[in-house]
């Protein structure tokens, strides 16, 4: 089971430059030639506000079309339903529709994601219940909390059981019981899935992530496993926070 | 596993599930009923004061119209209606409102209309004319060729419509039509409201999972690219075919209740006078509400189209409103032959009486159609192409930029 990166690029056209009446319309680079090798395990996607974390999932998810490179699991190009059908995904913006049920959300997004009826109400049930949302299934998804919809989206990434699970921001909204149950769910998972999850929150990554990965400025600036000998996660992580802000606002003065 | 079922009733799910759906489908319904109920309501009034009611005297009319049911349109006829209308004193302004008219001259009324249209003369001349059976036979002919004149048909056109305006029957058996007349006339301003409605619901169909920000959830889902197009195509489409059933059923059936169902096998010469095809007055009612199947099939696979390019449900409405609105307001003279002829074949056009029965043909492999013949051949080439490029710019569709 392996997830293959190759120089991953996604330009997006500089509106600035293109306000300011240059000739030649600049690019930016939102994700820049990321190249990666992931296998069954929980890896950490840590970075700033804009790093490009968001757009590096869209990519792998095959929701946003690449500018260069490319991506495949096991073999199967990230255009192809064999691939979308290993793949699980909670957005950072969770979407939903207000007037479905859980149940019935469940439902369709299971249907979406080829499973038989059966099945379907199998796993809705089941997964009802792992994020506790059971009592609350036949009422209408605008009734919940910020807390449940969030649970309710980390249910449907788990439908059809991936092997492949993107998880941008999993735990936001989350209260702190709840955070350490789908930590341990997370981990759970990456026992025989690859599992790639976003988060600001470092002690998230430290207790469950068997890599970290660290985004700045859409270029991967670590890859690699953390351990206390390396010192501590959050301090390194905010130095690289602190080295971007000081660069832009250097180049805002210039 | 596919799950192609499931997921269109999901889809219509959310099509059915907006409140302004219903609200705009209630209102709509309502406005159906007014169109085809509203002239038998209120009161005929002359110098303020009650002369009849309107539905009293579609009653009168109509029980005059059902003693003249099955009678031809011949001499005998013509000449008790010249002989009832002569008996109207002279000078008189109001003619409708002396004992004469009403004693003689209205149980022909449906008759002199007839005349009128059949030869496309004035009020005055049709009053004043001498039944003549082969005159008003010679008329209609003489006024289909004015009309033709008018349109820029070519010869062989004009020749077709020669050849079945002389194998028409004649004399025609008059019968009482009110209720497919009514439905004649309803079929534009309804089809209106029925394009109206889905241009409405369907808007948002695909604008709608971006605005939710589920379209990430549905494009990285494993049928998510191409089995769901066509289940939401389909839904809109199925939301589309019952609309415009809806419509027709309520339609007919207020028109029914109301006029009365009599005349189906008249011929429909009672209702075009100057469109000489050999049918019914029901076959042509039935044909106009299958073309207002056809322009709602057809505008919901636009409409799902067209928000498929500006990703935004308020931004399709407004072309579509505006559309709607152009023809309305805005006509192409017939000496603009073809594009006048094409502006007939639109949507919100093709339900105007005088579009969907057009002396204008098409040729195909050596043959002729009417419009009517190939409005569903041309909108169903049309529907393949909108949901091919539909499906094209679906599958390209980016979810970035938030």
């Amino acid at each position: 089971m392996e997830l293959v990166i190759k120089n991953l690029t996604r330009q997006y056209p500089d509106r600035g430059s293109w306000k300011a009446g240059k000739q030649e319309k600049k690019k930016k680079a939102a994700v820049d030639d990321i190249s990666l090798r992931l296998q069954e395990g929980v890896y950490g996607l840590l970075g700033e506000n804009g790093a490009g974390k968001t757009t590096l999932m869209r990519m792998i998810c095959g929701i946003l079309q690449p500018t260069e490179g490319s991506v495949t699991f096991d073999g199967m190009d990230v255009a192809t339903e064999e691939y979308r059908a290993q793949l699980g995904y909670l957005p950072q913006d969770f979407g939903y529709y207000p007037n479905f049920t859980g149940y019935s959300f469940l439902l369709y997004m299971a249907a979406l994601k080829g499973l038989s009826r059966a099945q379907a109400r199998r796993r809705t049930k089941e997964l009802l219940r792992l994020v506790s949302l059971e009592d609350v299934a036949k009422k209408k998804i605008k009734a919940y909390s910020g807390g449940m919809k969030q649970r309710l989206g980390i249910a449907q990434a788990l439908l059809n059981d991936p092997k492949l699970l993107i998880l941008d921001e999993p735990t936001a909204g989350l209260d702190p019981k709840e955070r350490v149950r789908f930590r341990e769910l997370i981990a759970g998972l990456g026992k025989d899935a690859v599992v790639l999850l976003s988060t600001h929150i470092v002690g998230d990554i430290e207790h469950i992530a068997d890599k970290v990965l660290m985004m700045k400025k859409g270029r991967l600036i670590y890859e690699g496993k953390w351990d206390a000998q390396k010192g501590d996660l959050e301090a390194f992580y905010l130095r690289q926070f602190e080295n971007a802000r000081e660069e832009s606002e250097e180049a805002w003065k210039q | 596993m596919n799950n192609f079922g499931t997921m269109y009733v999901f889809e219509l799910k959310k099509i059915l599930g907006r409140k302004m759906v219903w609200i705009t489908l209630l209102i709509m319904l309502v406005l159906c009923g007014v169109t085809v109920g509203g002239a038998v309501l209120g009161n005929y009034v002359v110098d303020g004061e009650v002369v009849d009611s309107h539905y009293h005297m579609m009653q009168t009319d109509r029980a005059y119209e059902r003693a003249l049911a099955g009678r031809k349109v011949d001499q005998t006829l013509l000449a008790e209606m010249s002989e009832a209308y002569g008996r109207l004193p002279e000078g008189e302004e109001r003619y409708t409102l002396t004992e004469e008219y009403q004693r003689y001259a209205r149980p022909y009324s449906a008759v002199l209309h007839l005349v009128r249209q059949t030869m496309g003369i004035k009020m005055e001349e049709a009053i004043v004319w001498q039944a003549d059976e082969d005159a008003f036979y010679a008329g209609r002919l003489a006024h289909e060729e004015e009309m033709w004149k008018a349109e820029y048909l070519t010869e062989e056109e004009k020749a077709f419509w020669r050849k079945k305006e002389e194998a028409l029957a004649k004399p025609m058996i008059f019968s009482y039509d009110d209720g497919y007349s009514v439905l004649a006339s309803a079929a534009y301003p309804i089809g209106l409201m029925a394009l109206l409605l889905i241009s409405i619901s369907l808007s948002g169909v695909f604008p709608g999972e971006h605005d939710r920000r589920t379209d990430q959830l549905l494009l990285c889902s494993r049928l998510g690219k191409k089995q769901l197009y066509r289940a939401k195509m389909l839904a809109g489409i199925s939301f589309a075919a019952f609309v415009s059933l809806l419509f027709s059923a309520v339609s007919i059936g207020i028109s029914f209740a109301v006029y009365g169902a009599d005349g189906y096998s008249a011929p429909a010469q009672l209702m075009y006078q100057t469109y000489p095809w050999d049918f019914t007055v029901g076959e042509a009612v039935l044909i106009l509400y299958g073309l207002l199947l056809a322009a709602a099939l057809l505008t919901s696979v636009f409409v799902m189209m067209l928000s498929g390019i500006l990703h935004h449900a308020l931004g399709t409405l407004a072309v579509m409103s505006g559309m709607i609105l152009l023809t309305l307001f805005v006509n192409i003279p017939r000496q603009y032959v073809l594009a006048s002829r094409l502006y007939g074949y639109l949507p919100c056009n093709l339900l105007r009486e005088e579009n969907a029965f057009d002396a204008g043909l098409v040729r195909l492999f050596g043959t002729f159609l009417t419009v009517w013949q190939a409005t569903p051949l041309c909108y169903l080439l049309l529907g393949i192409v909108f949901w091919a490029a539909g499906s094209w710019l679906y599958k390209r569709y980016q979810v970035s930029g938030r």
